[in-house]
Formats: structure tokens, sequence, C-alpha cells
């Protein structure tokens, strides 16, 4: 059974028995992993620190092909982002972005941009103090860009027509032209504010309007994974968006 | 050979439905409540099927008890200005443990998990404001876990009981007695120098 290191994110952590936890990371070049923690819950162990939701971890396994949970050795904190986890609203919005990366990526499918766009959101948000709305959707439209899902935004997502200045959005594909049948209406300010955060790979551009951006994104995320999105759900409960 | 063997095989799965029991121990324990005397097997089925029939959540605090409200709850000797909350009946039940607490609690079944869809609706979080808002309560220490999820509910908490005037703490963390510096991680260490106290 080789043993293999690599740094990852902690996406999800389930408990699996009185003392392990089956964690799911995302790494760069096993795409998503899930990994028994053997042990994890036992406070001595000092594991179950390192292991908590949003953490981005050096981690050594032992990988074997024939199964769909790899047995993990040590794990070594790298950032634990408390700029996010003690700020209610970042860890109400950083949970979709969490949720995105669960879906997008596939076991054992390396995937070092999804890696890369997910480790720069998780920077950004935990520095970020503007709204965190605004931050989840810049990077779940990076996310599902890096997999190659980004919405359509020069042209009509319906026809196919070169459109500058679009008048509606389709959940299925991105922008639509006046011509054709739309599933919310775009406005002007909606749209600059999806173009400024698709443009923009490295960080989250401070936008001052944005419309009612989230929520559009949300329809469009959830159509293209056809996925009900378990967080949105959580976020609409909690800041009724 | 007692393998395959139907009833045998539903009792042995029966075990490993419990936390902690794989298969081994589930088919060490079947063989031994099938070789001991029948008194036995009587006994546990009976114990098992009496507590879970008695057994209720309370109305006012969520704790697992057989008498409503609990016992806890009808107790006046206690203090129930300060409400304990936690995320499950075996922290209460850790906190009675210690034999020093003298206040009450509010079991929340659970915690915010977005990922997983658990928001505050799917939580005994409404039961735990109404009892603020009837009044008498002076203090609610949210006891919930270190982890995220324990965080965000305890964050969350906060913006909610605060909104009521009424005064919100969290349990400290820190380094475990006798427990060695060294081998604490940086995070638990992190966390125990910003809640230190004055000696
Ligand atoms: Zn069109
Ligand atoms: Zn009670």
């Amino acid at each position: 059974m080789p043993q293999e290191r690599t740094e990852a994110i902690v996406l999800r952590g389930v408990d699996f028995s009185e003392t392990s936890r089956v964690v799911t990371f995302l790494s760069p070049h096993r795409g998503r992993m899930a990994c028994l923690a053997a042990g994890a819950k036992r406070a001595k162990a000092g594991m179950a620190a390192s292991l908590d939701t949003f953490n981005r971890v050096e981690l050594v396994y032992y990988w074997k092909d024939s199964r769909t949970m790899q047995k993990l050795g040590e794990v070594a904190l790298i950032d634990g982002y408390p700029g996010i986890k003690n700020d209610l609203a970042k860890a109400v919005y950083g949970a979709l972005p969490l949720e995105l990366a669960y879906k997008i990526a596939h076991e054992n499918e390396p995937s070092p941009p999804l890696y890369a766009t997910m480790v720069t959101g998780l920077e950004s948000f935990a520095k970020w103090s503007a709204g965190p709305d605004v931050h989840a959707t810049w990077q779940g439209l990076q996310l599902l860009s890096a997999a190659g899902f980004a919405p359509a935004l020069d042209h009509c997502a319906r026809c196919g027509r070169k459109v500058d200045t679009p008048t509606g959005f389709a959940f299925d594909g991105g922008a639509t032209c006046s011509n054709c049948p739309t599933d919310r209406r775009l406005t002007p300010t909606g749209f600059a504010a999806l173009l400024a955060l698709s443009g923009s790979r490295e960080f989250c551009p401070p936008l001052e309007q944005t419309g009612d951006i989230f929520e559009l994104f949300c329809g469009f995320a959830a159509r293209q994974l056809d996925s009900d999105l378990r967080s949105v759900r959580v976020i609409r409960q909690i800041y009724g968006q | 050979m007692l393998i395959h063997v139907p009833s045998v095989e539903r009792l042995i799965e029966a075990f490993r439905r419990l936390p902690g029991i794989g298969k081994r121990t589930a088919e060490r324990l079947a063989l031994h409540v099938l070789s001991a005397p029948a008194e036995l097997a009587e006994t546990l089925s009976d114990a098992v099927r009496d507590a879970r029939s008695r057994i209720t959540t309370c109305d006012i605090c969520g704790n697992l008890t057989e008498a409503n409200p609990c016992t806890i709850c009808a107790d006046e000797r206690r203090d129930h200005s300060v409400v304990c909350v936690v995320e499950r009946p075996a922290g209460a039940m850790a906190i009675e443990k210690g034999g020093t607490y003298r206040g009450v609690y509010h079991v929340l079944h659970g915690v915010l998990n977005p990922l997983e869809g658990i928001g505050p609706a799917e939580l005994k979080i409404e039961g735990l404001l109404e009892r603020v808002r009837r009044g008498g309560v002076r203090e609610v220490i949210v006891a919930t876990n270190t982890t995220a999820e324990g965080e965000t509910t305890a964050l969350y908490l906060s913006k909610q009981v605060s909104a009521l005037n009424v005064a919100v703490t969290r349990i400290a963390h820190g380094v475990p007695m006798g427990g060695g510096l060294e081998y604490t991680d940086d995070q638990t260490l992190q966390r125990a120098l910003e809640g230190r106290t004055r000696l």
C-alpha cells in the first residue's frame, strides 16, 4: 500500500463510529478523496482540530485503487482560516463554495486548477470585509469556470448571437438576448457585476452594486450541477436571501 | 455452524448498527448472547424495549428523559436562570458527570451545518429562544463542540440570544488537564492564549 503525501482542503466530515470520522478532501492530484480518520474524535489524538471543515492541511494517506475510502495517516494544519470561522455570515455563505467543490470534483481525477481556485478563494474570503454573498458568488463562478461550467456572457446562451447588453439570464447557459426566452431578467447592474466577478481570477472585485446576482448564480449553479444546493437552503433560512 | 442462519445474521446485523461496533465484535456479541443462559437474552431485550418505550425528549430542554419535564428541569434547587446549550444529550450527560454545574440545559439535537442542509429550523433553536423570551433566563452558556459547525452555531445563538438582551457566554477552550503544551495543537494553544484569565 503506497504512502502518499498531499496538500488538501477539508470539504466535509461525518462521524463514522464513536471514535472515527470520514473526512472528504479536495486535493490537487487525487481530486475528491474520502479518508477514514481512525481515532480522530479522541481529544488526545490532536487530529480532530486539523480535520475541521474549511481547513487547508497537509496529509499523509495510504492509497489503494480498489477502495472508495482511503486510510489517513498524519495530518498537519497549514491554515485554519479563523477569519472565515469566526464570522457567522462568512461561515454560512462559505459553505456554498465547499458544496460546489464537493459536487464538481471527481474521485481520483487530478484537477490542480480547481484546487488552486479553492485555496485562492478561501484566502481571499478570510480577509474580505464586504458582503459575503458577493464573495461566495465570485468563488462559485471561479470554481464552476475551473471545471468548464462558466456562464455565457458575450453571446446569447439560447441563440448564440453576440450580445453586448444581455437582458435576461438562462440558468442552463448564461446571458440571453431580448428575443430569447429566459429564466430571469438581467439588469445592467447585474450584468456588470457578473462580468466583473467572472473576469477576476485572483481576487474578488469590490463591487458597490450587484443586484440579485447571488440568487442568479445559485439558480445557475444548481442547474449546471443538476443538484439541489443544501447550503443555499440554509443561507436562505438564515439570511432570507 | 451458526453462520448463514437468518435469525443469527439478523442479530449480528443489529449489533453492527451500534456505534463503535464492527463485524467481528458484532459476531462475538451475538455468539455470546446465544451461548449464555437464555435469561441474559431476555433481560437484554426486555431492558432495551422497556427503556426505549419509556424514554422521550423533555418538552422544556429536549434532553432524553423518562419523566416529562425531566428531573433536571423539574428540580427547584437548580438555577433555572442559567441555561447551558449542548449539541446532544451526551453533552449534557458529560457536564452532569462533572457534578458542579447547577444550572439547566437545552439540547439542540445537532449543530448548524449548511453543507448538510441543517439550518436553524432543523434544530431545537426556536424552543431555546422561546424559553429566553418567556423570561427568567439571565445567562445562556453555549457549550457546542469546538468544530467549525459548533462555532457557527455558537455565533448564531449569540446573535439571536443577545438580541433578547440576555447574556451569552461560550465555554473556554484550552489545554486539557494534565496536558503538556508541546503536545497541544496550534489552534488549541491559540484559543487557550486568547481565553486566558487573570490569576
Ligand atoms: Zn438569443
Ligand atoms: Zn428538561
